[in-house]
Protein backbone atom coordinates (compact mmCIF):
# COMPACT_ATOMS: atom_id res chain seq x y z
CA UNK A 1 0.00 0.00 0.00
CA UNK A 2 2.87 2.38 -0.63
CA UNK A 3 1.61 3.60 -3.99
CA UNK A 4 -1.31 5.99 -3.67
CA UNK A 5 -4.39 5.04 -5.56
CA UNK A 6 -5.20 7.08 -8.54
CA UNK A 7 -8.69 7.95 -7.43
CA UNK A 8 -7.55 9.52 -4.18
CA UNK A 9 -5.51 11.93 -6.19
CA UNK A 10 -8.59 13.78 -7.31
CA UNK A 11 -11.07 13.37 -4.49
CA UNK A 12 -10.90 14.55 -0.92
CA UNK A 13 -12.04 11.19 0.47
CA UNK A 14 -10.98 7.65 -0.06
CA UNK A 15 -13.60 5.70 -2.02
CA UNK A 16 -14.41 2.10 -1.53
CA UNK A 17 -13.88 0.48 -4.83
CA UNK A 18 -16.68 -1.75 -6.11
CA UNK A 19 -14.44 -4.78 -6.91
CA UNK A 20 -13.06 -4.68 -3.34
CA UNK A 21 -16.63 -4.72 -1.94
CA UNK A 22 -17.50 -7.66 -4.15
CA UNK A 23 -14.46 -9.64 -3.10
CA UNK A 24 -15.15 -8.82 0.55
CA UNK A 25 -18.73 -10.08 0.33
CA UNK A 26 -17.67 -13.29 -1.38
CA UNK A 27 -14.95 -13.92 1.20
CA UNK A 28 -17.28 -13.24 4.10
CA UNK A 29 -19.94 -15.55 2.70
CA UNK A 30 -17.41 -18.34 2.21
CA UNK A 31 -16.07 -17.94 5.74
CA UNK A 32 -19.59 -17.89 7.21
CA UNK A 33 -20.42 -21.06 5.35
CA UNK A 34 -17.26 -22.73 6.59
CA UNK A 35 -17.94 -21.61 10.16
CA UNK A 36 -21.49 -22.96 10.18
CA UNK A 37 -20.30 -26.27 8.72
CA UNK A 38 -17.64 -26.52 11.42
CA UNK A 39 -20.13 -25.80 14.18
CA UNK A 40 -22.52 -28.39 12.77
CA UNK A 41 -19.80 -31.05 12.72
CA UNK A 42 -18.80 -30.20 16.26
CA UNK A 43 -22.36 -30.54 17.54
CA UNK A 44 -22.90 -33.78 15.61
CA UNK A 45 -19.69 -35.15 17.14
CA UNK A 46 -20.78 -34.19 20.64
CA UNK A 47 -24.03 -36.11 20.27
CA UNK A 48 -23.09 -39.40 21.97
CA UNK A 49 -26.20 -41.45 21.39
CA UNK A 50 -26.75 -41.17 25.14
CA UNK A 51 -29.96 -43.18 25.22
CA UNK A 52 -28.50 -46.36 23.75
CA UNK A 53 -25.42 -46.18 25.91
CA UNK A 54 -27.35 -45.44 29.07
CA UNK A 55 -29.86 -48.23 28.49
CA UNK A 56 -27.09 -50.73 27.69
CA UNK A 57 -25.09 -49.80 30.78
CA UNK A 58 -28.16 -49.92 33.03
CA UNK A 59 -29.31 -53.32 31.77
CA UNK A 60 -25.79 -54.77 32.07
CA UNK A 61 -25.54 -53.38 35.60
CA UNK A 62 -28.87 -54.92 36.50
CA UNK A 63 -27.96 -58.34 35.12
CA UNK A 64 -24.72 -58.65 37.09
CA UNK A 65 -26.03 -57.10 40.33
CA UNK A 66 -26.20 -59.39 43.34
CA UNK A 67 -30.01 -59.10 43.49
CA UNK A 68 -30.44 -59.28 39.71
CA UNK A 69 -32.37 -61.94 37.80
CA UNK A 70 -29.28 -64.01 36.90
CA UNK A 71 -26.80 -63.53 39.68
CA UNK A 72 -26.04 -65.72 42.64
CA UNK A 73 -23.66 -63.11 44.00
CA UNK A 74 -22.34 -59.92 42.55
CA UNK A 75 -20.83 -60.75 39.09
CA UNK A 76 -21.38 -64.46 39.68
CA UNK A 77 -24.19 -65.89 37.56
CA UNK A 78 -26.12 -68.99 38.41
CA UNK A 79 -26.08 -71.46 35.51
CA UNK A 80 -29.63 -72.71 36.01
CA UNK A 81 -30.97 -69.16 36.16
CA UNK A 82 -29.08 -68.32 32.98
CA UNK A 83 -30.64 -71.33 31.28
CA UNK A 84 -34.11 -70.19 32.34
CA UNK A 85 -33.62 -66.62 31.14
CA UNK A 86 -35.70 -65.66 28.11
CA UNK A 87 -37.39 -62.78 26.36
CA UNK A 88 -40.16 -62.28 28.91
CA UNK A 89 -37.74 -62.51 31.84
CA UNK A 90 -35.59 -59.90 30.13
CA UNK A 91 -38.55 -57.56 29.71
CA UNK A 92 -39.60 -58.11 33.30
CA UNK A 93 -36.20 -57.39 34.78
CA UNK A 94 -35.26 -54.62 32.34
CA UNK A 95 -38.28 -52.53 31.33
CA UNK A 96 -36.40 -50.54 28.63
CA UNK A 97 -36.15 -53.83 26.73
CA UNK A 98 -39.77 -53.36 25.61
CA UNK A 99 -38.90 -50.07 23.91
CA UNK A 100 -35.48 -50.86 22.48
CA UNK A 101 -34.08 -53.87 20.71
CA UNK A 102 -31.91 -55.42 23.39
CA UNK A 103 -29.79 -58.52 22.99
CA UNK A 104 -28.02 -60.29 25.85
CA UNK A 105 -25.14 -62.60 24.95
CA UNK A 106 -23.18 -64.84 27.24
CA UNK A 107 -20.03 -66.48 25.90
CA UNK A 108 -20.90 -65.37 22.33
CA UNK A 109 -24.26 -67.07 22.55
CA UNK A 110 -27.48 -65.12 22.69
CA UNK A 111 -29.46 -66.03 25.79
CA UNK A 112 -32.29 -63.53 25.37
CA UNK A 113 -33.29 -60.71 23.06
CA UNK A 114 -36.18 -58.35 22.55
CA UNK A 115 -35.88 -57.63 18.86
CA UNK A 116 -33.23 -57.87 16.18
CA UNK A 117 -30.06 -55.92 16.82
CA UNK A 118 -28.15 -54.73 13.78
CA UNK A 119 -25.49 -52.42 15.16
CA UNK A 120 -26.07 -50.41 18.29
CA UNK A 121 -24.10 -49.87 21.46
CA UNK A 122 -22.40 -52.74 23.27
CA UNK A 123 -21.42 -52.98 26.91
CA UNK A 124 -19.41 -56.00 28.02
CA UNK A 125 -19.26 -57.18 31.60
CA UNK A 126 -16.97 -59.82 33.03
CA UNK A 127 -18.76 -62.53 34.95
CA UNK A 128 -18.25 -65.97 36.35
CA UNK A 129 -20.87 -68.60 35.58
CA UNK A 130 -21.27 -71.01 38.41
CA UNK A 131 -22.93 -74.38 38.03
CA UNK A 132 -23.70 -76.33 41.16
CA UNK A 133 -22.47 -79.84 41.34
CA UNK A 134 -22.42 -82.24 44.24
CA UNK A 135 -19.38 -84.40 44.72
CA UNK A 136 -19.04 -87.35 47.03
CA UNK A 137 -16.06 -88.07 49.19
CA UNK A 138 -15.43 -91.46 50.75
CA UNK A 139 -12.83 -90.88 53.42
CA UNK A 140 -10.64 -93.58 54.87
CA UNK A 141 -11.30 -93.20 58.57
CA UNK A 142 -9.57 -96.42 59.67
CA UNK A 143 -6.53 -94.69 61.10
CA UNK A 144 -7.58 -91.08 61.46
CA UNK A 145 -10.70 -89.49 62.86
CA UNK A 146 -10.73 -86.36 60.72
CA UNK A 147 -11.21 -85.50 57.07
CA UNK A 148 -10.79 -82.14 55.37
CA UNK A 149 -13.22 -81.20 52.63
CA UNK A 150 -11.29 -80.25 49.48
CA UNK A 151 -13.67 -77.41 48.68
CA UNK A 152 -15.43 -74.81 50.76
CA UNK A 153 -19.09 -75.56 50.86
CA UNK A 154 -22.16 -74.10 52.51
CA UNK A 155 -23.51 -77.51 53.40
CA UNK A 156 -22.62 -81.17 53.30
CA UNK A 157 -24.53 -84.41 53.41
CA UNK A 158 -22.92 -86.84 55.82
CA UNK A 159 -24.03 -90.44 55.48
CA UNK A 160 -22.99 -92.70 58.31
CA UNK A 161 -23.52 -96.42 58.08
CA UNK A 162 -21.38 -97.92 60.87
CA UNK A 163 -20.59 -101.62 60.93
CA UNK A 164 -21.89 -103.70 63.84
CA UNK A 165 -20.10 -102.89 67.07
CA UNK A 166 -19.07 -99.39 66.06
CA UNK A 167 -20.76 -96.25 67.33
CA UNK A 168 -20.29 -92.73 66.01
CA UNK A 169 -21.52 -90.20 68.56
CA UNK A 170 -20.47 -86.82 67.39
CA UNK A 171 -19.46 -85.08 64.18
CA UNK A 172 -17.61 -81.80 64.55
CA UNK A 173 -16.92 -79.25 61.84
CA UNK A 174 -13.84 -77.27 62.90
CA UNK A 175 -14.50 -78.09 66.59
CA UNK A 176 -18.12 -77.04 66.30
CA UNK A 177 -20.53 -79.84 67.05
CA UNK A 178 -22.85 -80.32 64.08
CA UNK A 179 -24.25 -83.80 64.79
CA UNK A 180 -24.58 -85.57 68.10
CA UNK A 181 -26.45 -88.60 69.33
CA UNK A 182 -25.53 -90.48 72.51
CA UNK A 183 -26.88 -93.73 71.17
CA UNK A 184 -25.06 -93.49 67.86
CA UNK A 185 -25.54 -91.74 64.54
CA UNK A 186 -26.84 -93.83 61.69
CA UNK A 187 -28.28 -92.48 58.47
CA UNK A 188 -27.97 -89.48 56.22
CA UNK A 189 -27.72 -85.98 57.70
CA UNK A 190 -27.67 -82.50 56.22
CA UNK A 191 -24.93 -80.47 57.90
CA UNK A 192 -24.76 -76.68 57.52
CA UNK A 193 -21.21 -75.41 57.13
CA UNK A 194 -19.50 -72.03 56.95
CA UNK A 195 -18.63 -71.36 53.30
CA UNK A 196 -15.84 -68.90 54.16
CA UNK A 197 -13.46 -71.34 55.74
CA UNK A 198 -11.93 -74.69 54.97
CA UNK A 199 -13.84 -77.32 56.89
CA UNK A 200 -12.40 -80.27 58.74
CA UNK A 201 -14.96 -82.87 59.77
CA UNK A 202 -14.00 -84.91 62.84
CA UNK A 203 -15.81 -88.09 63.80
CA UNK A 204 -15.86 -89.15 67.44
CA UNK A 205 -16.43 -92.88 67.62
CA UNK A 206 -15.84 -96.15 69.35
CA UNK A 207 -14.80 -99.06 67.18
CA UNK A 208 -13.51 -99.39 63.65
CA UNK A 209 -14.73 -97.61 60.55
CA UNK A 210 -13.95 -99.05 57.15
CA UNK A 211 -13.80 -96.96 53.98
CA UNK A 212 -17.37 -96.73 52.71
CA UNK A 213 -18.98 -96.56 56.13
CA UNK A 214 -18.94 -92.78 55.95
CA UNK A 215 -19.60 -90.81 52.79
CA UNK A 216 -19.72 -87.05 52.55
CA UNK A 217 -21.47 -85.19 49.77
CA UNK A 218 -20.46 -81.55 49.34
CA UNK A 219 -21.13 -78.71 46.91
CA UNK A 220 -18.38 -78.22 44.39
CA UNK A 221 -19.45 -75.24 42.31
CA UNK A 222 -17.80 -75.26 38.92
CA UNK A 223 -17.15 -71.77 37.71
CA UNK A 224 -16.14 -70.59 34.28
CA UNK A 225 -15.16 -67.07 33.33
CA UNK A 226 -17.37 -65.56 30.63
CA UNK A 227 -18.23 -62.25 29.08
CA UNK A 228 -21.78 -60.92 29.24
CA UNK A 229 -22.50 -58.57 26.35
CA UNK A 230 -25.57 -56.33 26.24
CA UNK A 231 -26.28 -54.72 22.88
CA UNK A 232 -28.93 -52.03 22.50
CA UNK A 233 -30.20 -50.82 19.14
CA UNK A 234 -32.55 -47.87 19.38
CA UNK B 1 -2.23 15.43 2.03
CA UNK B 2 -1.70 12.38 -0.13
CA UNK B 3 -2.28 9.18 1.80
CA UNK B 4 -2.68 5.60 0.77
CA UNK B 5 -6.15 4.40 1.61
CA UNK B 6 -7.00 0.83 2.47
CA UNK B 7 -10.38 -0.02 1.03
CA UNK B 8 -12.81 -0.10 3.93
CA UNK B 9 -14.48 -3.28 2.72
CA UNK B 10 -11.21 -5.18 3.02
CA UNK B 11 -10.88 -4.03 6.62
CA UNK B 12 -14.45 -5.15 7.24
CA UNK B 13 -13.94 -8.53 5.66
CA UNK B 14 -10.80 -9.06 7.73
CA UNK B 15 -12.65 -8.22 10.96
CA UNK B 16 -15.65 -10.32 9.96
CA UNK B 17 -13.49 -13.30 9.14
CA UNK B 18 -11.72 -13.11 12.47
CA UNK B 19 -15.05 -12.87 14.31
CA UNK B 20 -16.71 -15.76 12.53
CA UNK B 21 -13.64 -17.99 12.68
CA UNK B 22 -13.38 -17.19 16.39
CA UNK B 23 -16.93 -18.38 17.02
CA UNK B 24 -16.41 -21.49 14.87
CA UNK B 25 -13.15 -22.29 16.68
CA UNK B 26 -15.05 -22.01 19.94
CA UNK B 27 -17.39 -24.74 18.74
CA UNK B 28 -14.57 -26.92 17.47
CA UNK B 29 -12.40 -26.70 20.58
CA UNK B 30 -15.04 -26.02 23.22
CA UNK B 31 -17.00 -29.27 22.87
CA UNK B 32 -15.11 -32.14 24.45
CA UNK B 33 -14.74 -35.30 22.41
CA UNK B 34 -17.13 -37.94 23.74
CA UNK B 35 -15.39 -40.49 25.94
CA UNK B 36 -16.62 -43.78 24.51
CA UNK B 37 -14.05 -45.98 26.23
CA UNK B 38 -14.41 -44.66 29.76
CA UNK B 39 -17.69 -46.33 30.80
CA UNK B 40 -16.63 -49.71 29.39
CA UNK B 41 -13.23 -49.55 31.11
CA UNK B 42 -14.85 -48.52 34.38
CA UNK B 43 -17.16 -51.52 34.06
CA UNK B 44 -14.17 -53.82 33.46
CA UNK B 45 -12.37 -52.43 36.52
CA UNK B 46 -15.35 -52.79 38.84
CA UNK B 47 -16.09 -56.30 37.49
CA UNK B 48 -12.51 -57.31 38.21
CA UNK B 49 -12.83 -55.98 41.73
CA UNK B 50 -16.11 -57.85 42.26
CA UNK B 51 -14.67 -61.10 40.92
CA UNK B 52 -11.58 -60.86 43.13
CA UNK B 53 -13.81 -60.18 46.11
CA UNK B 54 -15.78 -63.32 45.21
CA UNK B 55 -12.82 -65.61 44.53
CA UNK B 56 -11.94 -68.12 47.19
CA UNK B 57 -8.43 -67.55 48.54
CA UNK B 58 -5.47 -69.76 47.69
CA UNK B 59 -4.35 -70.20 51.26
CA UNK B 60 -6.10 -68.33 54.04
CA UNK B 61 -8.50 -65.49 54.56
CA UNK B 62 -12.09 -65.28 53.42
CA UNK B 63 -11.56 -64.05 49.85
CA UNK B 64 -8.62 -63.63 47.53
CA UNK B 65 -8.74 -59.88 47.90
CA UNK B 66 -8.49 -60.13 51.65
CA UNK B 67 -5.68 -62.64 51.40
CA UNK B 68 -3.60 -60.34 49.21
CA UNK B 69 -3.78 -57.30 51.47
CA UNK B 70 -3.39 -59.19 54.76
CA UNK B 71 0.33 -58.45 55.20
CA UNK B 72 3.45 -57.75 53.10
CA UNK B 73 4.58 -61.40 53.21
CA UNK B 74 1.22 -62.59 51.93
CA UNK B 75 1.39 -60.03 49.14
CA UNK B 76 4.89 -61.16 48.15
CA UNK B 77 3.72 -64.75 48.08
CA UNK B 78 0.50 -64.07 46.18
CA UNK B 79 1.48 -61.37 43.72
CA UNK B 80 2.27 -63.68 40.81
CA UNK B 81 -0.95 -65.60 41.30
CA UNK B 82 -2.88 -62.33 41.61
CA UNK B 83 -1.36 -61.02 38.41
CA UNK B 84 -2.23 -64.23 36.56
CA UNK B 85 -5.74 -64.23 37.91
CA UNK B 86 -6.45 -60.63 36.91
CA UNK B 87 -4.93 -61.22 33.46
CA UNK B 88 -7.24 -64.20 33.08
CA UNK B 89 -10.30 -62.24 34.20
CA UNK B 90 -9.74 -59.34 31.82
CA UNK B 91 -10.01 -59.58 28.00
CA UNK B 92 -6.70 -59.92 26.14
CA UNK B 93 -6.70 -56.36 24.81
CA UNK B 94 -6.94 -54.82 28.26
CA UNK B 95 -3.90 -54.12 30.43
CA UNK B 96 -4.15 -53.56 34.17
CA UNK B 97 -2.43 -52.44 37.32
CA UNK B 98 -3.55 -53.42 40.80
CA UNK B 99 -2.32 -51.21 43.61
CA UNK B 100 -2.50 -52.52 47.14
CA UNK B 101 -1.14 -51.08 50.40
CA UNK B 102 1.82 -53.47 50.13
CA UNK B 103 2.77 -52.93 46.51
CA UNK B 104 1.44 -53.11 42.99
CA UNK B 105 1.26 -55.72 40.27
CA UNK B 106 0.71 -55.35 36.55
CA UNK B 107 1.94 -52.97 33.87
CA UNK B 108 2.90 -49.43 34.88
CA UNK B 109 0.07 -47.07 34.01
CA UNK B 110 0.81 -45.06 30.84
CA UNK B 111 0.14 -41.33 30.53
CA UNK B 112 -2.53 -39.92 28.30
CA UNK B 113 -4.71 -42.96 27.72
CA UNK B 114 -8.31 -43.45 28.70
CA UNK B 115 -8.40 -45.58 31.86
CA UNK B 116 -11.06 -47.12 34.04
CA UNK B 117 -10.54 -47.44 37.77
CA UNK B 118 -12.24 -49.13 40.67
CA UNK B 119 -11.29 -48.76 44.30
CA UNK B 120 -12.29 -51.44 46.77
CA UNK B 121 -12.02 -50.71 50.46
CA UNK B 122 -10.75 -53.62 52.53
CA UNK B 123 -9.97 -53.97 56.19
CA UNK B 124 -6.26 -53.29 55.52
CA UNK B 125 -6.53 -50.35 53.17
CA UNK B 126 -7.94 -49.89 49.73
CA UNK B 127 -7.10 -51.78 46.58
CA UNK B 128 -7.15 -49.80 43.37
CA UNK B 129 -7.58 -51.46 40.00
CA UNK B 130 -6.70 -49.50 36.88
CA UNK B 131 -7.40 -50.87 33.40
CA UNK B 132 -6.82 -49.52 29.93
CA UNK B 133 -6.87 -50.71 26.33
CA UNK B 134 -3.55 -51.99 25.08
Amino acid sequence: MTAPSRRSDNSARAQTSLPALGIALVLLTVVTGLGVAMADTAIAGADRAPDERRVAAAIADRLVAADGPLAARSNVLNKSRVDGFDRSALKRSAPPASEYAVSVELADEEIASSGTVHSGTRISRLVVVESLETRTLTPDLATTAAVTLPRRSAQATVTIDPPAGTTVWTVRANDRVVLHNRSGLNGSYEVPLVPYETTELRFQRAGRLEPGNVTIGYDAPRSTKETLVVTVDA
Amino acid sequence: MRRAQLPLSLVEVALGTVLILGVALGFALGTPAPDRQGPQLDAYASDTAALLANDPPRHDGATRLQEVVANPEAFDREQDALSNRVARILPENVLFRVETPHGAVGTPTPQGVSTGTATVPTGRGSVRIIVWYA
